[in-house]
Parts: C-alpha cells; structure tokens; sequence
C-alpha cells in the first residue's frame, strides 16, 4: 500500500481511500481541527523554527502559532490535528513539516497560514520526535521505538523505513537485537552526515545522507535527547540528568563536561555571536563563551520547562517550553 | 357586641391576671433562654435543593467539598530554610492532626508522608520524602530538603514562590468521626488560633495566617459576640430616645418593657423549638426590639391623646386599645409576612431567620397591643406632665403646620414631580444591581479583617486561590482509563483555562499527563494521556485517592477551577462557559457537574437570590396591598400607602448599587423586611388621616390632626428603628453593616415618605378632595 502511495498522483487518491477503508477511525478524525484558544502561546510548546523572518512554534492540542515580528507576537493557526506536536522544521519561509503524537505529520507550503495533515496514524501507538528535510522533497521523520518515516515528495507520503544500524562490536544489547530505542533527536553538522540523538545512551551516525547508519560508542546509559554539531567534527551531545558531553572527533570518543544540574537536557543552538547555549528542564540554560568547552549555569527564576530554544534575525531568542513561546532579548 | 370589645372587656376586667400570666410566661421564656447558643454549620448556608448542591450532597463523602482549612507560616526572617522554621513548621503540622473534625489523612505539609517527590534517574523513577526520615537540622539537611521540594512540585502549594513561607492544608469533616457529633466549627476556630497562631506568635520564629471556613465561621461568631455592646448602645440611645418622646420615666420603662418581652420571648422560643441562633440570625432581636419600641410609641401617643381628650382612668387605655388593635395588628400581620416571604429562599439559615422573626412579631402583638395597654391603664398623669407636654406640643407646632402644606395642591404637585425624578433615576440605577458579592475576600467579613488580610497573604505568598469551583465529572467505572473520558476532561480543563477569570485548573489528565511523561523519563515530549488503556491506568494508579482528583474506582473525577475573585460577573463567567461545554461535549459517559467548592455555592446561591428576587418581592407588595384593601377598601388609599412604598423600596436597590452592595442571601431579606415595616407608618397615618375624614374634617385640617397625633409617633418610629439598625453599620460583619444601612435607610425614607409623599398623592388621588382643602 505504501508503495502505491509513493508512486503519487492517482495512486496517493487510492491509498488515501484505502486507508480510509482501512481505518475508519481515521478518516473520522479528518475533522478534528484544533481550537483556536486566548492563552495558546502560554501552552506546553515543545518546538519552534525560525527562518527568513517567520518563525513557527509547535506544541500540545495541534496548536501552531506563527510570529513574523521575531517572535514578540504570536498568531494560532488553525490545523487538522489536536494531538501533541512535538517538533517543526522549515526548509524556507513558505515550506515546513510539523511532527507529533499519533504519527500526525503537517505541512505548509504557505509560511505556515494554513497545513494539510499528510499522514496519521494513531493506531501505531508510537509518536513521531523530530523532522528534518535535506532539501524541499526529501525527509525523514523519526520517533518512538525506532520509528523511521522516509518521504521523496516534499512530504506528501511518507513510507516507513526499517532503521538498522550497524551496531558497533562491543554494543550490549541489552533489549535482545531490536532497534526499537525512541528516536529523539536529528541533528545535520551538514553535507551528508547526520547525528540522531536515542534512548538509553544510544547515539547513531550516518555520512551518507541518512541510507546508512551505525551506533556510535556511548559514554552514558541515560537516554539522550539532543546533539549540537559545533566546528569541524566537534559535537555537544546531551540528556538525561544534566549529562553533558563534548566529541571533536565525530562522536568516536567523548569528555563529559561540567554542568552544574541534573536538569534533562533538550535543546542547544549557536548563537550569532559564536557563543553556544544547551537548555533544559527547570528552567535551565547552560551558556559557553569559548565555543563549547565551558559552560556556566544560568538558572532561570520561573523554573519551567524548556524544550527548545531559537535565536532569531535580530537576534532575540525563543524560549520554548512549559510556558509557552517568550521571547527573549538576552540572557 | 363585637369581637373586639369582648376581648377588650376580658383583658382590661382582669388586668391582674393578664399581668400575672405575662409575668409568668416571661419567666418561662427567659429560663428557657438562658440555654441559648450560636449554631453555625456549613450545610446552614448552602441552598441544598439547588442542582448545584445537590452535586455537592452527592459527593461530599468522597471530596469533601468545600470544607478546607489552611495554615500560612510565613518567616519573620529570610526563607524557610533555617532549623527553628522546620521546628516551628513541624509542631504547628503535628497540633493540626489533633484539631476536631481534622480528616488526618488528608493533612498536608511538606512534614506529611503524603507529600512526596519524584524524580526521573537513569534507571526508572525514584521518589520519597521532601523531608527525608533522616533528615538533620544541618545545613546539608535543609539543602537536601530544598532539593526535594522543586523536585516534588509543591512551590507554589505548599512552599510559598519565593520560598518564606511554608503552608499546612487540611480538610474538615462534618460530623467528628471520634464522636458522631456534629463539629463545633466554633471550638476548631478557637483550637486553631490558642494552638497554632498563639504558640507561633509566642515562638516569634514565623507569622501565622490562616484560613477556611472553620475560620471565618469562628470570626463571624466571634464578631457576633460583639453584638452584646450594640444592643447595649441601642438600648441606651432608644430609652433616650422614648424618653425624650413621652417626658415621663415611668412610660419609658413600660415601653422598654414590653418590648424585651417580646425579645426574651422570642429567644426563649427559639430555643425551645431547638434553634440555636445563627451568626447570620443575630440581628433579629434587634429588629424584633425596635419594632416592638416603634410600635409600643403609637400605642403611648394614642393613650395619651385619650387622655388630652378627657377620658379618665382606664377609659384612655381601652379606647386605645380599641383603635390600634386594627392598624396595629395589619401593620404587624404585614412585618410577619415580611419575613415569611423569605421562607421563598432555601437556604437554611435564611428560613430559621424567617421562622423565628415572623415569631418574634407575632409575640409583638401580644406584647404591644395586649400587655403595654393594660400596663398603661395603670398609669395616671399629672398637670405638670400635661404642661410639659403642651411645651413640647407647642415647639413641635411651626414643623407640622409646614409639613402639612404638602397638601395644597400646587405644593402636592412639587412633591410629586420630585418623586417622578427620584422614581426615574430610582429605575436607572437600579438596574445595575449585581447579585452576588462585589468584594474580594470573604464577604461576610470586613476588606480589613484579620481574615481578609491573612486570605490576601496567602495568595500573594502561594500561587493558590482561595475562590474555588469545582465541576464533578461523572462516569462509568475505572472512566480514567478510558482516553475518551480523559481527553474530553482534559480539553474541558483547556476551555476553562481560557476563560477570563479563571486562575489555573487541577484535575486528573493534567496529572495523567504528568506522570505519563515521567513514565518517558520527564521528557515534555510525552506529556500526553495515552491512547491504550493499560498505558494510561501506569498514569493514573499512582494518584492517590486522597488527592482528592478520583475516587476509589475511578468513576467521579473532580476538576478544580481557581477563580481570581468571586465576583457575580466572574462566577456567571465560569458557570455559562462550563455549561456550554458540558451541552456540547458531555455524554453518558462524561457527565459535568456543576459544581463544589466556595465559588460553586456562591453561584448556587447567587442563582436562588436572583431566581427568588421577584417572587419575594411580588409576594410582599400583594400581601401588604391585599391588607390595605381589607382595612381600607378603597384603592385609592391603597396607592397612597403603597406608591410611597415602592419608590422606597426602588431607592433602596438604586443606594445599593451605588454603595456597591450586591443583592445577596443577607441583603435581599432586607428589602422584603423594609416593605413589611415601612407599611406600618402608612398604615398608622391612613387610619388616622381617615377617621377625621369619617368625621368631617376638610383634608388639610385632617391630616394637620393626623400629623400632630400620629406624625410624631411615626417620626420617632422610624427614628428608633434607624437607631436600632444604625448602629450594626459600625458591625465588624460586612453582612451586618450592609443589612445596617440597607434597614436605616429603608426606614427613614419610608418614615419621609409617609409623611410627605402620601399627603401628597392624597391631595390629587382622594376624589375631590384637592379643591375642598
């Protein structure tokens, strides 16, 4: 069925009708559209992207807000989801893909006005964690025990994809053989290499673009949830209980680094001026002045939260978390 | 021989024997009094026949309701981290377990093994207590502690925002399961105070507040024990006051008499048919004295009048007697449907208040219209009290001889152009009436009571309200692991959320959700209810049915909504989105109920007064015109009585929306009573005005009689009346300062009203009567 779908054109009005016979529960859910809600922007948002000027976040009740003032105002758009979205990537400032529970996955190809839902799949049980897009047709979307979705038409189908990667000799496989860890975290240093950030200190490497892909050693057993690929092969790698990590060798070795928390990691950006910021729960940012080798503890007062971090145009930065989307101006 | 003159010649033939027997009952009643107790309860107050209540009879068991106490202890110095705080923290936790009616295990501080933290470690969850069994008062100890407390998600619940203050919750039960009693919220408020704020005080280590309804119903009794000094001064100032009136001790006395008669009757009966009197009831004897004194002045005028006429010995008193028994007795029938009519409201303590004042009235006509005639056939007068009085006659004369010009037709017609104005801006302003309260804290208090002030501490300090609605989801068995059940809630909680005037929302999928993500080792990414039942029951078996979010299978889920005030407006807000929720997303499964919590009786109750407010209002007004029409047959005397009386009443919604008083279960009586007595003055007037018209008086000249005979009485009536509800505006009881000056305005202006207006709708309504004068 998948297969058909890929051929696009008739085939994707079939396979939309075969899935429509095939799961009534389904084509039922084609009308949930979200609620447009006052306190939208205050909600849980777990993700947000900013390119060209528009900046979208993402978050719990299918709601997607979209700012185009640098995220000091936010406008809800209505979409055909209410599940829990749980990342968003724009390839530009007309085209991106919103990821979450449910399998859902969104897309927009207006700047983020309105999305059509391009797959669903409630009955799988596993959520989808991250999107990233190598170019405006090609994409994966990865999530929950081993979720793998591979799409080549800008995102109109999506096919599942087995995710077996080389595992590396000494690997203790623990869970009997199954690559059935959550994907967390898709990360691109660029060119054809890529990092996904697992579970259960698992961290895997592609350097061709994502067909092949190997388990790289691991310094923890605590899951991971994010990456940061810095200069050259250096990476920050980071999770469970303020578990900090530099590689400069691609991720072949590791030197944990001081964090001062034991606050979840979940998200690291560069910012503008060269210095490098790891968030995390409870209000946590950890900054680096010297490009990622020390960092110091900011503690925020409000505690909450925070899932994903963006600097915009002109600088500000985005929180994104348990309080909603905030701008700002500096730390 | 009529009915009338039979009693008569029985009463005054055996006027020792009548005496003796009053004298007797009185004794009875008083020994019967001296029983007499404050009874507050909670369900007293509630409207239990309304949907909303029944909501909370249904579950009360279970959550408890709306029944909480807090304790805020907030550190004279720095943040709560030091060993003397935890000392002081600690006991003041341990004495609450032993307060009565405490439901233990349902006590809550960061010192309770109910409190607990969790926390997400590389392989699985862990979790204990915020103060660990080991803990020490070192720096370490307290260190450890902090931890503990950010990792339990509590700042905020039970450690204040920016951690100086540390707060104990406990719920309260009705009936004391060590005793089977009843709880004497009187003895908890006291408890409450003598071991915990007290000691605290004592201790200097931390300040106390503390709240609840156990609290505020120990402040209101409190505060109605103060009563004692305004019935003192009321006393004072209307012994004064009949003084200055009769210029004779011995009819002072007589009159005061009469009416603590008909007080300690009243209590004593009160107390034999097993009432107790109710913080909210504590104004009746006043009422019932001052109308008793009002009264018992006309009967004094008239006496005196007979006597001025030339009637000798008993002879005054029995015609007296003759010619009040009537208006007297419509007056007083009219003040005890008055208050019946509030029986309308289903509100316990409002219907014992109705019960025992329509008592206290009827005791009035035996007191007034039976025992003080007698007593004052007793009474002689001597020439120098008959000069005084001429003096007193004479200095009065100039005041009645203008007032009694509002007859001439063009000064009528002033008077009533100015009536049409007030009437006009009466309707403008009376529209804006809002049910319900206006203020913040709790409005049977003062804004600067020691309560109000400890309620606005704790939410400034705590990021809990204190103004809670809670809606009763109701559905099947083990509903909170069906993912449709808890995502319609969930999505109710959003709604509601979004509403203005709604603080925050508790309820079970928040914590589902929570839990579920701490399941996924804390990532927000997992911060959803799950679809597959066996998943989400992961989520839900660790919430505690003492979190008071479920039930012991699961089938009722409550939803706390915090309000940030309890205003008419917010409350009519939150329950108009809940219903339109509940119309389009409720089913058999998940049921919305309306509604627990202080916030949900007040829409309850907000909701009887303004279902009620008409129909109390109606019933009054057609009794009191029905009377008139019986004892006056003429409708054109009945608008002359009655006219004046709904200006006054129009006038007193219209004072009250602009003193910011809402119409409420303390308010809404009053305006009922205010008709039911303010018709009395009409009434006295009408009588007399008509009985020199029988007897062929031109109108002007009539009523100049009428005024000087009945005006003065009718006067200090409705001074003494103001006197005896006045002083309740120095109350320390909101509730009572508001019924003060709502009744001290209802009956002065009614009191204007009879003597201005009425002539004056006489002099254009009364046929012909206008070119005669």
């Amino acid at each position: 069925m998948i297969d058909r779908v890929r051929q696009g054109g008739p085939g994707i009005i079939l396979a939309l009708l075969l899935i429509g016979t095939a799961f009534p529960l389904v084509a039922q859910d084609e009308g949930d559209l979200s609620t447009i809600a006052p306190l939208a922007s205050e909600s849980l948002l777990l993700d947000g992207a900013a390119r060209d000027g528009l900046a979208v976040v993402v978050g719990e009740r299918g709601h997607v807000l979209v700012s185009r003032d640098q995220g000091r105002t936010w406008d809800q758009k209505q979409v055909p989801t209410v599940s829990l979205l749980t990342a968003v990537y724009l390839h530009d400032g007309n085209l991106g893909w919103a990821v979450g529970h449910d399998a859902v996955i969104l897309r927009t190809r207006d700047g983020g006005e309105t999305w059509d839902r391009v797959h669903y799949a409630p009955e799988e049980e596993r959520p989808l964690l991250d999107v990233w897009f190598r170019d405006e047709t090609n994409g994966f979307a990865i999530g929950a025990y081993g979720f793998f979705l591979v799409t080549e038409d800008g995102g109109a189908t999506w096919a599942p994809q087995e995710f077996a990667p080389v595992e590396e000799d000494d690997a203790d496989d623990f869970y009997g053989g199954g690559f059935d860890y959550h994907l967390n975290h898709l990360s691109n240093p660029g060119g054809d290499r890529l990092f996904i950030a697992a579970e259960a200190g698992t961290v895997y490497r592609s350097d061709d673009g994502g067909e092949n892909w190997e388990s790289l050693p691991s310094p923890y057993e605590g899951s991971f949830f994010g990456s940061l690929p810095l200069e050259g092969d250096a990476l920050l790698l980071f999770g469970l209980r303020g578990h900090l990590y530099r590689s400069d060798d691609a991720g072949e070795t590791w030197n944990l680094l001081d964090t001062s928390t034991t606050a979840m990691l979940t998200d690291g950006i560069r910012l503008q001026d060269g210095s490098v910021v790891v968030a995390g729960l409870s209000g946590t940012l950890l900054v680096s002045r010297d490009g990622g080798l020390t960092f110091t503890l900011i503690q925020r007062e409000d505690r909450l939260g925070i899932s994903s971090i963006l600097q915009t145009k002109d600088g500000g930065l985005i929180l994104v978390g348990e309080g909603g989307a905030h701008r700002i101006e500096e730390l | 021989m009529t009915l009338r003159d039979r009693i008569e010649q029985l009463l005054f033939e055996h006027r020792k024997w009548v005496i003796g027997i009053f004298i007797a009952a009185t004794l009875f009643m008083g020994y019967s009094a001296r029983n007499i107790h404050i009874d507050a309860g909670f369900s007293k107050l509630l409207p239990l026949e309304h949907e909303y209540m029944q909501t909370f009879v249904d579950h009360r068991e279970e959550f408890g309701g709306a029944n909480r106490i807090l304790i805020a202890l907030v550190a004279k110095d720095g943040d709560i981290f030091t060993p003397e705080f935890f000392d002081t923290l600690r006991r003041s936790t341990d004495e609450v377990f032993f307060i009565p009616g405490v439901d233990r295990p349902r006590v809550q501080s960061i010192f309770t093994p109910n409190v607990r933290f969790t926390e997400v470690v590389e392989d699985g969850i862990s979790g204990g207590n915020v103060v660990p069994d080991d803990y020490q008062p070192t720096p370490e100890g307290l260190a450890q502690v902090r931890e503990n407390i950010l990792k339990a998600g509590i700042v905020g619940r039970l450690v204040s925002n920016d951690f100086t203050g540390a707060l104990i919750s406990a719920q309260l039960l009705e009936i004391d399961p060590n005793t089977g009693e009843p709880l004497d919220y009187f003895s908890v408020a006291n408890e409450l105070e003598e071991k915990i704020r007290d000691v605290n005080n004592a201790e200097g280590v931390a300040d106390t507040h503390i709240i609840g309804f156990a609290k505020v119903i120990g402040d209101i009794t409190e505060g109605a024990g103060r009563v004692a000094i305004f019935f003192a001064i009321t006393l004072l100032f209307t012994t004064l006051a009949v003084y200055i009136f009769t210029r004779s001790f011995r009819l002072t006395l007589i009159t005061l008499s009469c009416s603590v008669t008909a007080v300690v009757w009243q209590i004593g009966l009160l107390t034999l048919l097993g009432y107790g009197i109710d913080p909210m009831g504590i104004l009746v004897p006043f009422l019932i004295f001052a109308i008793g004194v009002s009264h018992g002045v006309q009967m004094v005028s008239t006496v005196r009048a007979e006597v001025f006429e030339g009637a000798k010995g008993q002879a005054a008193a029995r015609t007296a007697f003759r010619r009040l028994l009537i208006p007297g007795g419509i007056a007083l029938l009219s003040d005890t449907i008055g208050f019946i009519s509030i029986l309308f409201i289903k509100i316990q303590v409002i219907q014992e208040m109705a019960i025992t004042a329509s008592m206290g009235v009827a005791v009035i006509i035996l007191t007034n219209l039976i025992l003080l005639p007698v007593l004052l056939s007793y009474v002689t007068f001597t020439d120098r009290y008959w000069a005084r009085l001429a003096r007193q006659a004479r200095s009065f004369a100039p005041f009645w001889n203008t007032v009694v010009r509002v007859t001439e037709p063009r000064k009528a017609l002033v008077i009533l152009v100015v009536s049409l104005a007030l009437l006009v801006f009466g309707v403008l302003k009376a529209r804006d009436v809002a049910i319900g309260d206006l203020r913040l804290g709790v409005p049977e208090l003062r804004p600067d009571s020691r309560y109000n002030v400890d309620s606005r501490a704790i939410t400034e300090k705590f990021s809990i309200g204190v103004d809670i609605i809670s809606v009763i989801v109701e559905s099947e068995a083990e509903g909170c692991i069906d993912h449709e059940v808890m995502s319609t809630m969930d999505d109710f909680s959003w709604h509601m959320s979004n509403v203005e005037g709604v603080q925050s929302i508790i309820g079970l999928p928040r914590i589902a959700k929570v839990i579920n993500s701490g399941w996924n080792e804390g990532s927000l990414k997992w911060r959803v209810l799950p679809r597959n039942s066996s998943v989400l029951t992961q989520s839900v078996a660790y919430v505690p049915t003492d979190s008071g979010l479920l039930n012991e299978d699961c089938s009722v889920m409550p939803l706390m909504i915090f309000t940030t005030d309890h205003k008419a407006k917010t409350i009519e807000r939150v329950v108009s989105e809940v219903k339109q929720f509940r119309d389009e997303r409720g089913s058999e499964k998940v049921r919305f109920r309306l509604a627990t919590g202080n916030v949900g009786v007040m829409a309850a109750t907000n909701e009887e007064v303004d279902a009620n407010q008409f129909p109390i209002l109606l019933g009054v007004f057609s009794a009191v015109i029905l009377l008139c029409l019986i004892t006056f047959r003429s409708i054109r005397a009945v608008l002359c009585v009655i006219l004046p009386l709904g200006l006054v009443s129009l006038l007193a919604y219209a004072l009250m929306s602009v003193l910011g008083i809402g119409l409420k279960v303390s308010t809404l009586p009053v305006v009922a009573l205010g008709v039911g007595i303010g018709v009395d003055y009409g009434i006295y007037i009408y009588t007399r005005f008509k009985e020199f018209r029988d007897g062929g008086e031109p109108l002007q000249e009539a009523f100049r009689k009428t005024l000087v005979i009945t005006g003065n009485g009718v006067v200090f009536t409705g001074l003494t009346l103001a006197i005896g509800t006045g002083t309740w505006i120095f109350s320390p009881l909101q509730f009572q300062a508001d019924m003060g000056t709502l009744l001290t305005f209802m009956f002065l202006v009614n009191m204007l009203g009879a003597i201005i207006l009425l002539p004056a709708l006489a002099a254009w309504l009364l046929p012909g009567e206008s070119r005669k004068g």
